[in-house]
This record gives C-alpha cells, sequence and structure tokens, in this order.
C-alpha cells in the first residue's frame, strides 16, 4: 500500500450496507478484514492459492486482487454471510459431515468457490466427479488431500433444491 | 450431565474446530491485536557474503518509523539452543540479526518497526546495505569439497555433526553377495507449504514488564523456553500463546529468529509489535524441507534376503544448523534400513551447510529420504533376481510373532502385522504385473512400498541418547469441575490435524462422559502442561493421549473412592457410567458425578484419608517408540512423449494401532499422501548459479490440487503397540512416507528397461529425457 487517493466505497456485505473509506490502493481483502470479515485469509497476495475468494455478485473473486475501489456498487459475500443463506448453510453443515477442513485456513476459499457452484448448478444434475475436481482446482489445501471437500461440495449439490440426485452413494474411505 | 452409552474411542467424533472454521471463526496469528506496530525485516538478496556497511539513517527519519535495528543492537543476545545437539556438533551462535555475514537470500539482516505497514515496507526501502560478494556454496559435494569456502570461520569445514551405524562385516557380506544393488537417491529441496505463511505478536504488560509472544507454534513450551534464553528474561515472565494454525507439517515445530526479534522490538518499544511474512518472504525466512542424497549398496542373496546394507547420507543443511540440526540425516540413517531385518550393516549420515534457507523439520523428518532408497533398491534387487517385488519385502519382512525386536540401526519395532498387511494391500490392489504390450507412447504401470513410520516419539532415555537435548514426555492435568464437567490441560497443539477432540474422546471415555463435557485447554504456557518434544514426531495421540489417559484414570479412581464412601459400598462394587457411581449389584443406587465433585470440593464428607479437590496431574514418558506401518500400490500411466504422468489408483494400507478417531486418521492419510505425491512429482526447490532462490511464488511452485489426486483406497489394521495408555500409535507422517517410492517404482516399472535417475520430484522433463535415451 502506498499513499493515495482515499475513497470512500458504498457497497452490499453479506446484506448489509457499507460505506466504508478506502486507505489508498487497498485491496479488498485487507478492506474486508478492517471490517471485521477475518474469514478472508491471505495465503500468497497474488491470486494463486485461493484462501482470500470471496462472492462479488454471484462470481468467485480473489479479493488479494481486487482493488478495495472497485467494490463500489457490488454486492459482497463472505464466509460471514454463509449462515443467513439456506445454501450457505448447507454448505457448512456439510463441511461438518465430511471432517472438509483440518487447519481451516483454505475453508472460506473453498467455501465461497461451492456456494458459486451451488448457484451455477442448482436444479441441475450433480456434475461428475471429474468436473468437480477441476472446478475445485481453483484453490489449494494443504492439509486434507481434497477428498473430504470434495465430499462435501457433493453433498451440499445433492441436497439442493430440485436437484436430480444422479450421484451414487459416496464410498466413504474406511 | 449428558447420557454416554458406547466407548468414543473409535469413533468418528466431530470437532467443533470444523464447525467454527466453516463458520469463519478461525482466529489466526494474523487476527491477533491488527493495529500493533509493525515490524518488517529487510533480507540479504546476496547468498553468501561480507556486509560492509548498513545505513539506516534515512530509514529512521522515514515517517512513522518507531525503531530500526541492524546486527549491532542484537549481538549480546545470547544464540539459540538447537533442539538435536549431536556429538561433536557445530553452532552457529547467529543472533536474529546477521552480524558480519550474510549466508542464503534471505537473512535477516535489518528490522524497521513502524505504525503502519506501509510505513515500515516504505522504511525498509530506504536501508542500503554494502555487500562484499563471497563464493557461495550451492551444493553438497562443493560444500565438502577439500579447498570449500567455510560458511563459519570457526568451524574447519563444512560439516555439521555426523552418525553412524554398524554392525557386522559389511565388506565381506558384500563381496559374497549374489547381488549386489547400489545406486544413489536424492530428494530434492521442497517448502512445507503451509498455507498460512508465519507471523509474531508480542505485547508487554506495562504493569510488570510480562512478555506475551503469540506465534503459530506447534511447540509452546519450547519457544518460550526459547526466547527467554535468548533475551536473558525470567521465564516464568514469559508466556507464548498459539493461536488457530494455518497448517504447519513441521515448518512451524521450532523456535525461529523472529520469535526472538519482534518480542525483542516490543521489549524496548514497550509497545505491542507484530510481523507477518509474505509469500514471497516465507519462500525463504521459513524452513525447508527434504534435500538429502542417499548412496545405498546392497547385498542381497539369490533367494532376495538382504544380507548388507552400506549407506551414506549427506542432508543439505543450507546455511545454518537450525534447531533441528542433522536430526532428520540421524532419522533416515537410523531407518535406512526399514523394518528389514538385516545383520551387517554400515552406515553414515552428517549435514553440511550451503548458502540456501535452513532446512528443518517436515512432515516425515527423514523417514521418507530413507524409505525412497531402500524402496527402490528391493524393486531393483527384484527385477535382477526376476523375484515378485512383493515376493522380496515378503522374504525380509519380520514376522508378527518376532516383535517386538529390534532393527539393525536400534529401533524397537514394536507391534505389528507387517505381512498380513501387505497381503491385504496386494488382494486390495488385484496386484500383478501388468504386462508391458506396447502401447504406443503410453505406457501403465504399478509400484509398490512397503513402510514404516516412528511415531509417539519418545522415551526421554532414548531421546537424549540420540542426540535429543529433550525429553520425549509429556504432561496432563485432568480437573473434574464441581459441576461434574472436565478440563483437560495438554502441552498437545492442534494444528489441523484435531488432536484436541482426540484427547476428548480418551478422557470421555475413562470417565464414562461425552466429548462435550470435556475442554481441552491448549496453545498457552501460562495455563498448560508441559510437554518434552511438543507436537511433533506424530506423538499427539499416543503420548499426549496417554498423559490424558492415565489422569483421566486417576479421576476416575477418586470417584469410585467417593462413590463407595458416599453408597457405603465397596470401591471395588462401584462403576462409572452414565455420570454417575453405581453399585454395579444395585445400580439404582448411585451417586451423580456433580454430588461427588461437590463433595470434594467442600472438603467435607470424604474418606479420612482422601484429599479434597478432584486435579490429575500425570508425566507419561513412554517406554518404547511405537512403529506404524503400511504399504501402497500406485497405478500409473506415463506418456513417454511428454513425459506427463498421471496417477490412476492408489491403494494405502496403514496400521497405528488403536485408532482414536478414524476421520482423523484418514484425514492424516489422505493429507500425506497428497505431500508425498508433491515431493514425487511436482515440488522442487531450485537455485540459480548465484545462489538465488528460483521459486518465490506459488507461480513458480506447483502443489496437488484437487485434479491432481486419483481415486484413493484406503484399508487399516489395527495392531495397538503395548507402549501407549490407548494403544494408539501415531499416524501423521504415514501418507507421505512411501509415495515417492512406490510412484518412482510404477514409473520404472511403465518404463520397462528405460532407467530412471532416482531423484526426485520426477518431473515431465526428466521423464522425458529418460525416455529420449
Amino acid at each position: 500500500m502506498t499513499d493515495g487517493i482515499d475513497n470512500d466505497v458504498e457497497f452490499n456485505l453479506n446484506g448489509v450496507a457499507v460505506q466504508a473509506p478506502v486507505r489508498g490502493h487497498e485491496m479488498l481483502a485487507s478492506l474486508l478484514r478492517r471490517r471485521g470479515c477475518t474469514s478472508v485469509h491471505i495465503g500468497c497476495e497474488e491470486g494463486v492459492c485461493g484462501a482470500c475468494t470471496v462472492n462479488i455478485d454471484g462470481r468467485s473473486v480473489r479479493s488479494c486482487l481486487t482493488l478495495a475501489a472497485q467494490i463500489d456498487g457490488r454486492t459482497v459475500i463472505t464466509v460471514e454471510g454463509l449462515a443467513a443463506r439456506a445454501d450457505g448453510a448447507r454448505l457448512q453443515q456439510a463441511f461438518v459431515d465430511q471432517h472438509a477442513a483440518q487447519c481451516g485456513y483454505c475453508t472460506p476459499g473453498f467455501l465461497m468457490i461451492a456456494l458459486e457452484l451451488l448457484a451455477e448448478f442448482r436444479g441441475q444434475a450433480v456434475p461428475d466427479e471429474g468436473e468437480l475436481r477441476q472446478r475445485l482446482s481453483a484453490a489449494i489445501c494443504r492439509c486434507t488431500g481434497y477428498a473430504p471437500i470434495l465430499a462435501a461440495v457433493q453433498q451440499a449439490l445433492r441436497q439442493g433444491p430440485n436437484s436430480a440426485a444422479a450421484e451414487a452413494p459416496l464410498d466413504r474411505a474406511p | 450431565m449428558t447420557e454416554p452409552a458406547t466407548a468414543h474411542i473409535g469413533q468418528d467424533a466431530r470437532r467443533p474446530r470444523t464447525a467454527a472454521f466453516a463458520r469463519g471463526e478461525g482466529r489466526y496469528i494474523g487476527d491477533v491485536l491488527p493495529e500493533a506496530a509493525w515490524l518488517c525485516v529487510v533480507r540479504s538478496n546476496c547468498a553468501h557474503a561480507r556486509i560492509d556497511r548498513v545505513e539506516t539513517r534515512l530509514a529512521r527519519a522515514a515517517p512513522d518509523v518507531l525503531a530500526v535495528y541492524t546486527g549491532d543492537d542484537v549481538k549480546d543476545l545470547v544464540p539459540p539452543q538447537n533442539l538435536w545437539q549431536l556429538p561433536g556438533q557445530r553452532e552457529a551462535n547467529l543472533r536474529p540479526l546477521a552480524g558480519t555475514h550474510v549466508r542464503y537470500v534471505g537473512d535477516a539482516v535489518a528490522a524497521v518497526v513502524a505504525r503502519t505497514e506501509a510505513a515500515a515496507r516504505a522504511a525498509c526501502d530506504l536501508i542500503v546495505v554494502d555487500y562484499t560478494p563471497l563464493p557461495a556454496v550451492l551444493t553438497i559435494d562443493a560444500a565438502l569439497a577439500a579447498d570449500a569456502p567455510r560458511l563459519y570461520a570457526h568451524w574447519p569445514d563444512n560439516v555439521v555433526a555426523r552418525c553412524q551405524w554398524q554392525a557386522g562385516d559389511v565388506e565381506s557380506v558384500l563381496a559374497a553377495a549374489a547381488i549386489v544393488v547400489s545406486d544413489t537417491f536424492i530428494s530434492g529441496r521442497v517448502y512445507p507449504l503451509p498455507l498460512e505463511p508465519r507471523g509474531v505478536v508480542a505485547s508487554v504488560d506495562p504493569r510488570d514488564g510480562a512478555l506475551t509472544v503469540w506465534s503459530p507454534t506447534q511447540s509452546v513450551h519450547q519457544v518460550r523456553e526459547g526466547i527467554a534464553t535468548c533475551l536473558q528474561l525470567p521465564e516464568h515472565r514469559v508466556r507464548v500463546i498459539a493461536p488457530d494454525i494455518g497448517g504447519s507439517f513441521g515448518q512451524k515445530a521450532c523456535l525461529y529468529q523472529e520469535e526472538v526479534l519482534v518480542a525483542y522490538a516490543a521489549l524496548q518499544l514497550g509497545q505491542p509489535v507484530r510481523w507477518m511474512e509474505t509469500r514471497a518472504e516465507a519462500f525463504v525466512s521459513s524452513i525447508h524441507g527434504r534435500d538429502v542424497r542417499v548412496t545405498l549398496t546392497a547385498g542381497f542373496a539369490s533367494d532376495g534376503q538382504l544380507l548388507a546394507v552400506r549407506g551414506r547420507v549427506v542432508l543439505d543443511k543450507g546455511a545454518e544448523p537450525y534447531r533441528t540440526s542433522i536430526g532428520t540425516a540421524w532419522i533416515t540413517g537410523a531407518l535406512l534400513t526399514g523394518p528389514y531385518r538385516v545383520a551387517a550393516i554400515d552406515i553414515e549420515a552428517c549435514g553440511v551447510v550451503t548458502n540456501k534457507t535452513p532446512t528443518g523439520a517436515y512432515r516425515g523428518f527423514g523417514q521418507p529420504e530413507a524409505n525412497f532408497a531402500m524402496e527402490r533398491t528391493l524393486d531393483i534387487a527384484a527385477k535382477r533376481l526376476t523375484l515378485d517385488p512383493l515376493e522380496i519385502r515378503r522374504r525380509n519382512l519380520p514376522a508378527a510373532a518376532d516383535l517386538p525386536s529390534t532393527t539393525a540401526t536400534g529401533i524397537g519395532l514394536d507391534s505389528g502385522r507387517y505381512v498380513e498387511l501387505l497381503e491385504t494391500v496386494a488382494a486390495r490392489a488385484h496386484w500383478s504385473r501388468p504386462s508391458q504390450a506396447a502401447q504406443g507412447h503410453l505406457r501403465k504401470g504399478r509400484g509398490f512400498a512397503f513402510y514404516m513410520e516412528v511415531t509417539n516419539f519418545g522415551p526421554s532415555v532414548i531421546t537424549n541418547a540420540i542426540g535429543v537435548a529433550a525429553g520425549g514426555f509429556d504432561v496432563a492435568s485432568v480437573r473434574m469441575e464441581p459441576s461434574g464437567h472436565v478440563t483437560v490441560h495438554t502441552g498437545q497443539t492442534p494444528m489441523g490435524q484435531g488432536v484436541e477432540i482426540a484427547l476428548a474422546q480418551i478422557c470421555a471415555d475413562e470417565l464414562q462422559l461425552t466429548p462435550t463435557d470435556i475442554a481441552i485447554v491448549h496453545g498457552d504456557t501460562q495455563s498448560c502442561s508441559y510437554t518434552a518434544y511438543a507436537s511433533g514426531g506424530s506423538r499427539g495421540a499416543g503420548v499426549g493421549g496417554s498423559a490424558v489417559a492415565l489422569a483421566a484414570r486417576q479421576i476416575a479412581e477418586k470417584l469410585r473412592q467417593l462413590g463407595a464412601h458416599v453408597l457405603q459400598a465397596a470401591p471395588d462394587e462401584i462403576d462409572l457410567r452414565d455420570g454417575h457411581a453405581r453399585v454395579r449389584a444395585e445400580p439404582e443406587r448411585s451417586v451423580a458425578f456433580a454430588a461427588l465433585a461437590r463433595t470434594a470440593y467442600r472438603g467435607a464428607g470424604m474418606p479420612a484419608d482422601m484429599a479434597a479437590g478432584l486435579e490429575a496431574q500425570v508425566v507419561f514418558d513412554p517406554i518404547n517408540l511405537a512403529v506404524a506401518y503400511g504399504a501402497v500400490v500406485v497405478d500409473l500411466e506415463v506418456d513417454t512423449r511428454t513425459g506427463l504422468l498421471c496417477l490412476e489408483r492408489i491403494v494405502f494400507g496403514h496400521d497405528c494401532g488403536t485408532q482414536i478417531n478414524p476421520a482423523l486418521v484418514a484425514g492424516q492419510v489422505l493429507g500425506g499422501i497428497a505431500q508425498g505425491i508433491g515431493c514425487a512429482l511436482y515440488e522442487e526447490l531450485r537455485f540459480d548459479a548465484q545462489g538465488l532462490p528460483l521459486a518465490r511464488s506459488l507461480f513458480d511452485y506447483p502443489v496437488p490440487l484437487a485434479a491432481d489426486l486419483p481415486p484413493i483406497e484406503l484399508l487399516h489394521l489395527e495392531t495397538p503397540t503395548p507402549y501407549s495408555a490407548t494403544g494408539a500409535k501415531g499416524v501423521g507422517e504415514s501418507g507421505v512416507i512411501p509415495i515417492p517410492a512406490a510412484i518412482a517404482n510404477a514409473l520404472q516399472d511403465a518404463l520397462g528397461n528405460v532407467a530412471i535417475d532416482n531423484r526426485l520430484p520426477l518431473t515431465p522433463e526428466r521423464i522425458r529425457a529418460w525416455c529420449e535415451q
């Protein structure tokens, strides 16, 4: 961050209208964390690891690569806003059910990616494992080996409204 | 009080932490005192140089700067004591900021403390360091050369320490062997890459000067001791707190100079100070892993019996011994023969310093490097003897009835059904070698590896004997509150593995409560029991858990005695069930734990010789190590034109004794397998000819992603160890140990007579080059 022009931005954060000053060339991740959304985690500052992923206007976006000034007029969802949503709460429960977090540092990023998937595939058949793995390759996890995260996302997709339960029951690791 | 019915050990109890993380409620070092002053470190961009001048005048005058420190400021601090101290080990005796020399790109030269991060980083840019470059030592051979530049003037050479294991007459046995297999096995340097970079926050209490340091460390007591020693503070006035840790895998296991430096700054300034590693900084400022060369020569009889092993292990330590010294090389040497019977050994291990980031503990701690060498050697021998790879293992593995026994290097094998697990994995994988029918450029291969993992590290007698400057015991306190709920104090620190719920399950079973009735207190030196070796060495469930089990057992016994007194029965007539003490023959005669606890805390109405209160503390020092073990089959396909390798299936069998929580166990194995795949195929830290690291970004350092993991089938046995209270062994490092060897064996199988170099990682470029020969 360097000294720059300070702006005020107005945006919707987890269902609440927010007005916030932006310091210089501050990134969105920093602004959100300052606003109390500490679920936004910094892992690399260059958009590779995915831990900082948030949802902006329905799309998963790297908040470490988004200028805070760009958020004006947009709608942002972070993990803090999931519980109030049916799909978000379903996702969170699926992560609990499937033991899909160990250290928890990547978890917010994967939840945001999964939230986008739930919206994208609402009312459709659950994508096959290969496609889901491709989509989940948008973020890094070092702890779980991804299998329980995949299982959680599959569970949430299967439980979605009007979803055609096309997947066979998961084989849990013995 | 809740209604427990079944045992909690063995259940997939959910961690409350998982739900908290899913709600975004993790509290990591980045969340601690966010408004504290920022400390940023100026780091060397020379691999090896003399420092001629550090110009700080402009930085000191920069806006919002509170302090600038250089090597002069910290030269009188005490150097940290190392965790591993082998006889004859050379010490670097470094301070938190470089004095006369820098010895790797990333070496800390100066530090700025400012009111904001922006001001601190801007001031760092104003610091000018004049270096006189020195020749950089960048390889093991360069370090060992007779005329090598020495990193430390007070050392005679660049060797940190040596150790050896000898038995029998290897020369004669090799000369008489039917075949001798000899090769060099290189495990490349890797980056542990927990997703959370490191950070430290320190604060001084203005009332009494007591220091509190927050650090995401696996070892709060060891960090506390280190800070107190280095800053010459009374240890009882130093408190170290570990917040939630965003992954570690050993990288956050030992004291770092930044923990000393941030504490120093907070004391100097009388205000809170924080340091947070950037990702680019993290690649040079946090320890690297592996970087070991093993030369292995093994003699076999014609039936495949292993007769003799000569091994030379050389570890590239980077620029200083660091806390772990050559501990990982010691483990590689000691584990080089695996669990296999062999009579004659001649093994030496050493570590050398080079002008790179220091190496330290990374999941496996030397075991993967040993496994890679031996499991590849066995496959090479099997091929030359026209034996099935599984058969050569069968002929050299101890039988279950032969355990407990000791390997030729002195490692105790406590319990296990090695061959049975091998057969179980083979059956699940439908083991047979694929026919090498020509399929154009695509080749399929399957590979096998067996492994052992040293866990429950370890008996204090052994840890001290092998060169660890610490015991291996754990202390636990179990306290039943007046309400009948329980608080457990442990030295173990969760870093994602879930040890906290495992300890709650263990305690719940001893007291016939449920895990929700039990609070686990961890990660705070002020309130946690001492741990001699912290949360490393795969000892959380076996050693930490045993201390908890035995302390809970004492509380259970006291409850039985109290219950007997209250119910006017004999203690051996009393059962603890459903939160009550009950007379076994008349279960309706019962008294609730809460009533017994209140009696104990009132100090009246107890047996005459019983002390008040309901708290027990146990020191558990294991009698022996516990060896987890297993076997893996990997199926893959390789494209000989591109070198691209696709993993198709993994069957992984493991035995870690009694499983406290099978979901946690599976999580550890799957996570370890992923990191093993990374080491085998993707991950490598390389340096250019001047010692500049080529990986300073995740763009330069690919790690396995979800699409890179094949279907993995897990299976297990549970052969308890006699050396822990629950029969549990450790499992945290199991997944990572045999994967590189199994993948290499599978690749060699796919390539047939095209020999691979035994060098990790097996990158597409290398594979293509071998295929083109």
